[in-house]
């Protein structure tokens, strides 16, 4: 059956080191490992990757093998300036997707996630997104100084994958081009707007990869997780 | 006077999903309380180690305690059904001799901390002879929301949020005084910190490291493992918090 969901893939080539795109872990280059989280679980009319920053001909040179390696249509868009413009970008570049999933290119391990339950809790609902409950002590502090202790039984950390209907996700990115807000991204724009966001469990495994150390962890909880396998 | 280190080893293993409280659990071939403990023994600044454990585990504390070796370690007591009951069981051991100010700073550290540093377990311990009250802490950098009944309410500024660790140091008449207080009102904080906040002290804040992470997770015991060969107690290298969300 056809699908009216894309795939958005962030790379913020700027964010993170350098090579963390192209570094290779259980097999695999990071950014593939991103991307394959989302196809693995979704039904995906197409994957865009939306570089803020150049992406390096290497990385380019990639995108044809992981085409034909998981049979779905996966584009690179030319680089933009910020995450609010490389997610209009991708937008304007698939016009009849409905629904839109959004993921980062350092999140590996959202491999071991099952997507389908944020499109299930989508439902009436503009966005979900993955989270998981805050662990430790939270102080609110102000001018460097502990101003109090917050009730942490309700908190929640967000992370991508963050899935949005395609009318929601405009709105938040026409807000964000019209007011100047290019530091948000889409989430905190959505809270802004005061739409409707559903929290889905997400994993403490789902971790953004931004050193050497947490490469190396992500490529043995990868094998812990028997992931390697898995489209090799 | 003396600085005297509390280590609150009385938890169980809920979270972990395994019938061992997480302190015996391996990490790097060590048990996780010996690596914690091992820590305090070898930092010059502190000068005792009072463990808090659970009245049925004091036999094996004691026994990984004596075959590591650890001078400092002067008292095993049982601890309380809270963490909060367990700081308080710390603190009414060694009330008389902060009463008679043999002992000046107490720290309070969670057991299952083994990655603290010594360069901050330092800063914490400094900041406390300075301000009276000192928590090592880390900013939250990542989304942080409020939810409620499935759905996400409200984002919290995370840039004003910091996600507070132990070690944490109190000038120890204080510390007593509050955590007396707090027993007599019957409220239960969730850190020492929030003891002191509920009482009018102001807590300086230290900034810690990523690593100095609180193993209570199935997830958290496979990064320990990592970090466990990787960690140098005397190291200052800066550490990215990705892992925490």
């Amino acid at each position: 059956m056809e699908s009216n969901i894309t795939g958005i893939v962030i790379a913020d080539i700027n964010a993170s080191p350098p090579d963390t795109c192209t570094k290779v872990i259980a097999g695999k280059p990071i950014l593939e490992w991103s991307i394959l989280a989302l196809v693995k679980s979704l039904n995906l009319n197409e994957v865009i990757v939306a570089p803020i920053g150049d992406l390096s001909s290497s990385l380019r040179g990639l995108i044809p093998k992981m085409r034909a390696k998981y049979q779905i249509n996966i584009n690179v868009l030319a680089p933009s300036l910020s995450r609010i413009t490389a997610l209009q970008s991708a937008l304007n570049s698939s016009p009849n997707s409905k629904i839109i999933v959004i993921h980062e290119h350092n999140r590996p391990l959202a491999v071991a996630l099952d997507l389908k339950a944020l499109v299930q809790q989508l439902g009436e609902c503009d966005a979900a997104v993955c989270t998981v409950p805050v662990k430790s002590t939270v102080k609110h502090v102000l001018e460097g100084k502990i101003h109090s202790t917050v009730p942490r039984d309700k908190l929640v950390y967000i992370q991508p994958p963050y899935i949005l209907k395609r009318e929601s996700l405009q709105k938040c990115l026409t807000y964000a081009s019209s007011d100047h807000h290019e530091a948000y991204d889409e989430i905190s724009l959505a809270f802004e707007l005061g739409l409707k966001i559903r929290a889905v469990n997400g994993s403490y495994m789902n971790f953004a990869i931004q050193n050497e150390l947490e490469a190396a962890f992500a490529e043995q909880t990868l094998a812990q997780l028997n992931m390697t396998n898995i489209c090799k | 006077m003396k600085t005297t280190a509390i280590i609150l080893a009385a938890g169980e293993g809920k979270r972990m999903g395994m019938p061992i409280n997480k302190v015996f659990l391996m990490v790097g071939g060590m048990p996780i309380l010996e690596r914690t403990l091992r820590l305090f023994d070898h930092h010059p600044l502190v000068h005792e180690i009072i463990l808090v454990a659970s009245a049925n585990e004091i036999a094996m504390c004691d026994e990984i305690a004596k075959q590591a070796g650890i001078n400092k370690l002067s008292a095993i007591i049982p601890g309380g059904s809270t963490r909060h009951a367990s700081e308080f069981h710390g603190l009414k051991h060694i009330a008389p001799q902060i009463l008679s100010n043999n002992i000046g700073i107490v720290i309070f550290h969670d057991a299952v901390r083994p990655f603290v540093r010594f360069a901050e377990l330092t800063n914490v311990i400094e900041a406390a002879k300075i301000y009276g009250a000192s928590v090592l802490a880390v900013p939250a950098n990542h989304k942080v929301a409020l939810k409620e009944q499935g759905d996400l309410i409200r984002e919290h500024n995370y840039n004003e949020l910091w996600m507070a660790q132990t070690p944490q140091a109190f000038e120890a008449k204080s510390v007593l005084h509050a955590h007396t207080l707090a027993n007599e009102e019957g409220f239960i904080g969730t850190d020492t910190s929030s003891v002191m906040e509920r009482y009018g002290y102001r807590v300086h804040l230290v900034e810690g490291s990523y690593i100095n992470i609180k193993i209570t997770t199935p997830e958290d015991l496979l990064w320990a493992e990592q970090l466990s060969s990787n960690f140098n107690p005397h190291s200052n290298a800066k550490m990215s918090g990705a892992h925490h969300a």
